[in-house]
């Protein structure tokens, strides 16, 4: 059986914008600038969705043309808290491997580093009862990257911490909760 | 279903746990030349002890700053130093220069922006105080014209 057949939404797009912070680490001099992101993801039980995501955070060194974007594609659980009729809590864990571009355009410099992400997030959403719930949310990426002795020698370069928050929308199909 | 989402998150926070707990390994300084960045941020450390890095031997390679700034330049030269950059995330390494000034500095003025600096010298401690903390950075220091190559010439 589906699960809109239990009389709730069986899938839904989401779409989400917002600020994205560094902690440390090799990108401490860098100032966040957005995070965009969007995700798919399919009902499976009236509190468990799962899905797949993607996101894309930039970064730029302040009055420079040093620039890193990330690339974060990531599969991803969502749980649902129905705190009232109107408001959920969902906190969603998600685990990807993504791809940082870093570039210079003054010294015609670009690089990919890459690898596993690992991320929460807690998102707080509205649900309208109609095909759009907007959300409030905050997240946080661990990513570490893969070795590479030509980018940097040390394990504390190789740990990037994002965080970002946010607003965004659930697209629903099947029954609107 | 909600029993496999709270192993799940469970398992997660282990293994971010264990990311974040990984300690900073040691590097050798004198092997590869390294990054601007890797050098400044691994040479650092408490005013209370010795660090393995003082006074060791260091291979490093950047990009000299304010390539072009005449005025910078002139003043560069008479503080006896200059910068190497990382172009990447803008950590900077001060360079002093511990011998021979002029042929140091005619052999750096040949270069262009783009030019990538390689430089072998001795990581140097300096001290920062800020109110009751002592912190410990790092300047390099160079003594021969020769231990400067541009572009592994």
């Amino acid at each position: 059986m589906s699960a809109s057949s239990f009389g709730q939404t069986s899938s839904f797009v989401q779409f989400e914008g917002g600020l994205l912070r560094n902690q440390g680490g090799f990108f401490k001099l860098y100032d966040g600038i957005v995070d965009i992101g969007a995700g798919y993801h399919l009902t499976l039980t009236r509190h468990l969705e799962g899905g797949l995501d993607f996101n894309l955070g930039f970064l730029n060194y302040k009055n420079t043309p040093a620039r890193s974007n990330f690339y974060r594609p990531k599969l991803s659980l969502q749980y649902t808290v129905h705190v009232s009729s109107r408001v959920a809590l969902d906190p969603v864990i998600g685990l990807g491997y993504s791809f940082i571009r870093i570039t210079n355009n003054e010294y015609l410099y670009a690089s990919t580093q890459h690898g596993l992400n690992y991320a929460a997030r807690l998102k707080v959403r509205w649900k309208s009862g109609r095909k759009l719930d907007y959300y409030l949310f905050g997240s946080y990426d661990y990513i570490y990257l893969d070795r590479d002795d030509s980018f940097t020698q040390l394990n504390s370069f190789r740990q990037i911490r994002l965080f970002a928050v946010g607003l965004g929308v659930n697209i629903k199909s099947g029954v609107y909760e | 279903m909600s029993k496999l989402f709270k192993s799940i998150a469970f398992g997660l926070l282990v293994l971010i746990m264990i990311g974040c707990s990984k300690e900073n390994n040691s590097i050798s300084l004198d092997q590869n030349y390294l990054q601007v960045a890797d050098v400044v941020e691994y040479c650092q450390g408490s005013c209370n002890e010795t660090a393995d890095w003082e006074q060791s031997k260091t291979l490093v390679r950047g990009y000299l700053r304010d390539v072009g700034n005449d005025s910078v330049w002139q003043d560069n030269q008479e503080k006896r130093r200059f910068y190497l950059l990382d172009i990447r995330n803008g950590f900077s390494l001060e360079v002093r220069v511990d011998g021979d000034e002029d042929l140091i500095f005619s052999r750096l003025a040949g270069t262009v922006k783009s030019d990538l600096i390689f430089i072998s010298g001795i990581a140097n401690a300096v001290i920062a105080q800020e109110g009751s903390d002592c912190t410990k950075g790092v300047v390099l220091l160079v003594k021969k014209d020769k231990d400067i190559i541009i572009n592994l010439e």
